[in-house]
């Protein structure tokens, strides 16, 4: 039996208050497995990013828990969160989120160097051959293409070992051949590391590299598929954005 | 979508803020400063006061007129010619006539010289009895007293020596002199020099009396004031205020221009993600040009005139704080004028446009595409404009400079020099800060960036390569620092100049300074045994120069036998010791400098006099005179004794003999390192409190345009803070890198001000050797450190506030998850 890598247990989020008050999660509780690649599907509107923020640690639930490993993020000050987040989850964006005056390899190292720890060249050269970008080290953001740009934020979310690396949309903005080495590279962290991967995606056919698939709808839980095809997926996207209608 | 337009609005809103603070600011400074300076113009007109109660005053020629080719030249003359005795005679024939005369007076228990003056006159000029009667007879004086001491016994120094006077009268005190009045016939005889005549008698008649006399002035109505003691005081009073006010006036015009320009040139420079999505939308370039220029005319005209409205608030206030320093007559107040609205007016608005003109070229060349792409790396922030213009003004400033060194090294002295010079310099360097501040940063962070912490990485990596903001945050500390530096240096490297040029010129062991040394007392003071004795007189000389400028030297009128014992002169040529009564000493300043020359001047009194020049001085810090014999003096008198003692003299004994013989003169005996002590502080209240006018308004305004900048450019990296939370930043870091940002920043100002300074003063320290007086350079650092220090403050004050209050919000909102 696998350890579950975090937990969400009863989370709730509402934005505003009062009367016009929008709850993006109603009472939702899931767990996502050690060394399992888990893709969070639904429609627009369904609390996907909300839960995706709650979970890294990003965003505050209203009410309930996040739990990583025995630590439960909601209980975490500001300062205390930040270290952890820094320490111990690894977040990629869609929109790449590289600081533009760094290097492809300061920008790697930067979370080390927040840090305060002593990273090795070696380290950094090495997470960023993992991310096949071994001959960019020394260029900025500016030069390089979106999806070199989205593996130098892959290989800094990675810099640290996260027990989690989280990514909303993160083969978005990129065009169909980039997306699906990005996503082959994603895939092999998981097989060859036990790299836990929660990812965020409306894409059906981002979602059929994943093991596992939940999908959202009105901020609840609306199923699950194990070992999903893009196929599979589609359908149960179709059928879901049907009943909303 | 939303939150990065409602993001970018913030930032606009920081930069619109910016730019109207920096330009009302900026306008109203000018408004202020021309208001003073407009005020400054035009004198009230001084009424008569010592004579006003005489209808016709008579006059000895007080103005030198030399016809010219280009009209009659006039200057006032030194020493006043007397009336004639035998035009007096004349003239007594139309009708009674009172004679006055002045002589310096100087009465026992009282520090002042007073001024004495026949008692005849002392009606017109509304002097009023206290207590008992006006002096009758040659022993009797009348005078501002207690009236308790009237009938007491008093003693006075007049220059025909000290004698006993009772005190007849004790009068009302009158605002315009301290006067003691003696008996008619006592004044006549203590001063035999008729100055003026009160006439009764028509006007036309006296004119008519007076046509033979040359020079003679018949005075009526308000030109009786020229018999005043200082005609002028008004006039003159504002002609020191004017020149402050010039100097004010320039060096805050620059300012406000230099820091308008580039604050506009920012905000169109960091528009630029903007202009790139109009760009996108499918505005062309001039659509993006028109635009921007719009908005700023739009902003201009409401800045400037809300500037004008807070100038005519601040020139009031400024006036009352030169009234308040003295620096301005008590009645100086701020007038009513046009021209300084209109010219702060149309500068801030010119001005303003002119900033966005220039930015908005390159703007409309923005690629549509680049909008998409991060905007924070500045590939090219040197222009073709700045490298036009900053290496023309580069090359115009140091090659003025070179210029001067070689032609005309005393003209780098003059105020209105150094106060240009480095105006030049400073927006030079300014416009090509952006070559300087890649390696400055680089070097600055170089040790910080070495640590392990992302502190300093980010702080080099940052700074340099935002290399456009780097330089507007650097360019008002540039300017503060530079204007401090080169202005306080300036003056205080030519004072220092002018110290080493006395120390090494003055070599006498004793210096007697009093206002009118008599003959009696100056024989006494050559009598002491072993004292070589130089007696001189204060005067001055006129010549007419290229045959149309008359100009005024002051001159000396020295003993030439011991000139040479008790001071050491820079002679070019010739030699002093050949000085004689028909030859004078001159400097290079001088038209005509040429051993052997038959050079014609006017003495102080008016006498024309042809003289050989004998020996030629070097220029040295300018301004230092010539020297004549006593014999042409044009009458004025010993007021300045110098002597050295012979070898092998009892010293001490000599001074006690010269104390003695001056102790009831009321001179002032020091020894040489007393008198140069005294010499010191060169510089006159008056400059040093006008400079701290000046240069504060000046560096408030720059400190204000640093937290404008600061504040601008903090707004505009509220993103990549967001973003750099999201890597796992805490608060604490983002604070201190930022801290650490803006400090980087002000440094490079720093460096580049020190720099501009430098350059100005070795200029300065140039054109000082070119005259052959080789000084240390004097760098002011403490101000300079005081100066740095604010900017400092003020810049992290700046940086910290909109940070603070940008981490309030989430970082992923800010960053904006997604496009």
């Amino acid at each position: 039996m696998t350890r579950d890598a975090i937990r969400l247990r009863r989370v709730v989020r509402t934005f505003g208050s009062g009367d016009p008050a929008i709850t993006a999660l109603h009472d939702l509780s899931l767990s996502f497995a050690e060394g399992t690649f888990t893709a969070v599907m639904g429609p627009s509107g369904s609390g996907k990013s909300t839960l995706l923020q709650c979970a890294a640690g990003l965003d505050r639930p209203t009410s309930g828990s996040v739990l990583l490993g025995d630590t439960d993020l909601t209980t975490l000050n500001e300062h205390k969160l930040t270290l952890l987040r820094r320490e111990r989850i690894g977040f990629v964006f869609q929109s790449f989120n590289l600081l533009p005056t760094l290097t492809a390899e300061q920008n790697v190292a930067l979370p080390l160097r927040l840090a305060g720890r002593r990273q090795s060249r070696g380290e950094v050269r090495d997470v960023l051959a993992r991310v096949g970008l071994s001959g960019r080290a020394g260029h900025r953001p500016s030069e390089l293409s979106g999806g070199q740009q989205q593996r130098v934020a892959i290989a800094r979310a990675l810099i640290t070992r996260p027990d989690v690396l989280f990514g909303d949309e993160p083969t978005g903005a990129l065009d169909s051949s980039t997306s699906r080495e990005v996503l082959r590279m994603l895939r092999g962290m998981v097989d060859d590391e036990r790299q836990t991967i929660v990812m965020v995606t409306h894409d059906p056919v981002a979602a059929a590299y994943a093991d596992r698939v939940v999908f959202l709808a009105d901020g609840r839980l609306n199923g699950a598929l194990d070992a999903p095809s893009a196929e599979a997926v589609a359908n149960r996207m179709t059928q879901m954005e049907q009943t909303a209608c | 979508m939303l939150i990065v337009t409602l993001s970018s609005l913030r930032a606009r809103w920081v930069s619109l803020v910016g730019t109207f603070v920096a330009l009302g600011l900026g306008v109203a400074l000018i408004a202020t400063m021309g208001l003073g300076l407009a005020s400054t113009l035009a004198a009230p007109q001084q009424h008569p006061e010592r004579l006003a109660g005489a209808v016709v005053v008579v006059r000895g020629a007080d103005e030198l007129r030399v016809p010219s080719r280009i009209g009659v030249r006039v200057q006032p003359l030194t020493q006043p010619q007397a009336v004639p005795e035998a035009l007096a005679k004349n003239l007594a024939n139309l009708g009674t006539v009172v004679a006055d005369r002045s002589f310096p007076v100087r009465v026992d228990g009282k520090d002042a010289e007073l001024v004495g003056h026949p008692w005849p006159v002392a009606g017109f000029g509304g002097n009023r009895i206290v207590a008992g009667h006006e002096p009758r007879t040659a022993t009797e004086i009348a005078m501002v007293a207690d009236p308790a001491l009237v009938g007491r016994q008093i003693e006075v120094r007049t220059p025909t020596g000290r004698a006993v006077f009772t005190l007849a009268a004790a009068l009302a005190p009158v605002s315009y002199e301290k006067a003691v009045f003696f008996s008619e016939n006592a004044a006549a005889e203590i001063s035999p020099r008729i100055d003026n005549l009160v006439v009764h008698a028509p006007a036309e008649a006296v004119q008519a009396a007076v046509a033979g006399t040359p020079g003679i002035q018949v005075l009526t109505g308000d030109d009786r004031r020229r018999a005043d003691p200082d005609p002028d005081r008004d006039r003159e009073a504002l002609i020191a205020m004017n020149a402050l006010l010039g100097t004010a006036g320039g060096v805050t015009t620059f300012v406000s221009v230099f820091v308008v320009a580039s604050t506009f040139a920012y905000a169109v420079a960091q528009r630029r993600r903007e202009i790139g999505l109009m760009r996108t939308a499918g505005a062309t370039p001039r659509q993006v040009r028109r635009t921007m220029l719009a908005e700023a005319g739009a902003v201009g005209v409401v800045a400037s005139a809300a500037g004008c409205a807070l100038g005519s608030h601040g020139a009031p206030w400024l006036g009352e704080i030169l009234v308040d320093e003295r620096l301005a007559p008590s009645w100086f107040t701020i007038g009513d004028y046009q021209w300084p609205y209109h010219v702060a007016f149309w500068t801030g608005l010119i001005v303003a446009l002119a900033g966005v003109a220039v930015s908005t070229v390159r703007a409309g060349r923005i690629r549509p595409t680049e909008a998409l792409r991060e905007a924070s790396v500045d590939t090219r922030a040197m222009t073709l404009g700045r490298w036009i213009f900053g290496a023309g003004l580069l090359a115009t400033g140091l090659g003025m400079l070179c210029w001067r060194l070689l032609s005309d090294p005393g003209d780098a002295l003059h105020r209105k020099t150094y106060t240009t010079q480095p105006m030049l310099l400073i927006t030079a360097i300014a416009l090509l800060a952006p070559i300087l501040v890649g390696p400055l940063t680089r070097l600055i962070a170089w040790l910080p960036a070495q640590l392990s912490g992302a502190t300093g990485m980010l702080m080099r990596e940052n700074a340099s390569a935002g290399v456009r903001r780097t330089a507007a945050v650097a360019a008002p500390v540039l300017v503060t620092v530079a204007l401090a530096g080169s202005l306080l240096g300036a003056t205080a490297t030519i004072n220092a100049a002018k110290a080493a040029e006395i120390r090494t010129q003055i070599a006498a062991d004793l210096i007697v300074d009093g206002t009118s040394l008599d003959e009696s007392a100056v024989a006494a003071v050559r009598r002491v045994p072993g004292a070589k004795v130089m007696t001189s007189a204060s005067s001055a000389l006129y010549t007419l120069e290229e045959g149309v400028a008359l100009i005024r030297s002051d001159a000396q009128a020295v003993d030439p036998e011991t000139l040479a014992a008790v001071r050491h002169l820079p002679v070019r040529a010739g030699r002093i010791s050949d000085l004689d009564d028909q030859s004078i000493v001159v400097n290079e300043e001088w038209a005509v400098h040429t051993v052997g020359r038959q050079v014609t001047v006017w003495l102080g009194d008016g006498t024309e006099r042809s003289l050989r020049v004998v020996a030629v001085l070097a220029t040295g810090t300018g301004s230092n005179g010539v020297y004549v014999t006593g014999h042409n003096a044009g009458g004025a008198v010993v007021d300045h004794i110098e002597l050295s003692w012979r070898p092998g003299t009892d010293v001490s004994a000599g001074e006690a003999a010269v104390r003695s013989a001056l102790r009831s003169s009321g001179a002032q005996v020091q020894t040489r390192a007393e008198w140069l002590t005294e010499q010191l502080p060169a510089s006159g209240r008056q400059t040093t409190v006008g400079y701290l006018v000046v240069l504060g308004i000046a560096l408030t305004y720059t400190g204000i345009a640093v937290a404008n900048t600061m504040v601008m450019a903090t707004s505009d990296r509220v993103r990549d803070l967001a973003v750099l939370r999201l890597a796992g930043a805490t608060k604490r870091q983002v604070l201190l890198l930022v801290m650490a940002e803006s400090l980087t920043m002000v440094a490079v100002g720093a460096v580049l001000g020190v720099l501009a300074t430098l350059v100005n003063l070795l200029g300065i320290w140039g054109a000082l050797g070119a005259l052959s007086v080789w000084t240390a350079i004097v760098v002011p650092w403490q101000i300079l450190g005081l100066t740095l220090v604010a900017c400092a403050v003020v810049a992290l004050l700046a940086t910290l506030a909109p940070t603070i209050g940008a981490m309030r919000t989430r970082p992923v909102e800010l960053a904006g998850t997604k496009e």
